[in-house]
């Protein structure tokens, strides 16, 4: 794949991505998905205390915390910001989520993920599609940001950032 | 140059502090059930057991609702937005965050010895399971039931809906 070309599928996945997790964390106002996890914990701690995989104590705080770890998984692909460290947030969440719903399926437990807001209500098997259609992609991306002898493309010095 | 390992610290550790402000924020009123949580054994979210136990059949709440809900609450527990796209008929619209966020609105309309019955979107939504375990356990309401198959399971018996705001 030519430079150029490689550039632009990279700034496509990661601009993807970043909309995706910004709109799981914050949703969009004035629409269905406008409830996001972030504005409403409570919410998304009683879709977390589904799963049964957290201490009581902690759901709330990990209902907390989770929606600003995708923010900012989100905001900083978008911005072209650390992009292979954004990139590997991303793949970790992703794979944390499908190990839960995985887990979830397992055990024969009806979720609803509660992945895309409080208003939104998704099986953990169509949810599971989704985080591994959004895992493919961040490997993708990560596969296209072009190879430095740096550890991350946008600190080497004379080349230019892939977004 | 910023080595990998710490920008990943940073990625991760920048939204722990947001998480700890926005963690006070959230529980910092006297008024707020934001964090209550049922004991497991006694939370229908979390013990299937119990929430078929307290559940309340499709064909009992049509019953119910074909009798004009005589001496009981049909409460629809989902946004406000969602209520007004189609509900049971004669259900008042009690949305669970706003439950709590502040329990009054719901102790000031429905009565405590109410035969209160609740439902949500979907047979694994949860909006009604949490009302349910705040009403229950918290507040201490004796009386009420959940219809497990929400709005989907009554519009897939092709019932009739109502349409707009709660009243």
């Amino acid at each position: 794949m030519t430079d150029p070309r490689r550039r632009w599928v990279n700034r496509g996945l990661r601009w993807a991505l970043g909309a995706t997790f910004i709109v799981a964390a914050a949703g969009v106002p004035g629409t269905r998905w406008g409830r996001g996890k972030l504005s409403h914990p409570s919410s998304f701690a009683g879709s977390i205390r589904q799963y049964q995989m957290v201490p009581e104590i902690l759901v709330f705080p990990v209902a907390v915390y989770l929606p600003w770890l995708e923010l900012m998984a989100g905001v900083t692909l978008l911005a072209g910001v650390w992009p292979r460290e954004a990139l590997r947030l991303a793949m970790l969440l992703c794979t944390a989520f499908l190990i839960v719903n995985v887990a979830a399926l397992a055990r024969g437990l009806e979720v609803d993920c509660g992945c895309f807001g409080a208003a939104y209500h998704g099986s953990a098997q169509r949810e599971s599609v989704i985080v591994v259609i959004m895992l493919a992609a961040a490997v993708g991306a990560l596969r296209t940001i072009r190879p430095t002898p740096a550890s991350s493309i946008d600190s080497a010095p004379g080349r230019r950032r892939t977004g | 140059m910023i080595p990998s390992a710490v920008r990943m610290g940073v990625l991760l550790s920048v939204p722990a502090v947001c998480a700890v402000i926005h963690y006070v924020a959230a529980t910092g009123s006297p008024h707020r059930a934001t964090h209550f949580v049922a004991p497991a054994t006694q939370s229908v979210v979390t013990n299937p057991d119990l929430a078929n136990k307290a559940s309340i059949s499709l064909d009992d709440l049509q019953r119910l609702v074909a009798g004009g809900l005589q001496d009981v609450v049909l409460i629809d527990a989902r946004h406000p937005s969602l209520f007004a796209e189609g509900h049971i008929p004669g259900a008042k619209n009690f949305h669970v965050d706003a439950v709590e966020n502040d329990v009054s609105i719901i102790v000031d309309q429905i009565d405590q010895m109410a035969d209160v019955v609740l439902y949500c979107a979907t047979k694994s939504c949860h909006d009604s399971a949490r009302l349910f375990d705040i009403l229950t356990q918290l507040l201490e309401y004796p009386n009420v039931r959940l219809f497990r198959g929400g709005i989907d399971a009554w519009t897939a018996a092709k019932l009739p809906i109502e349409k707009g705001p709660s009243q």
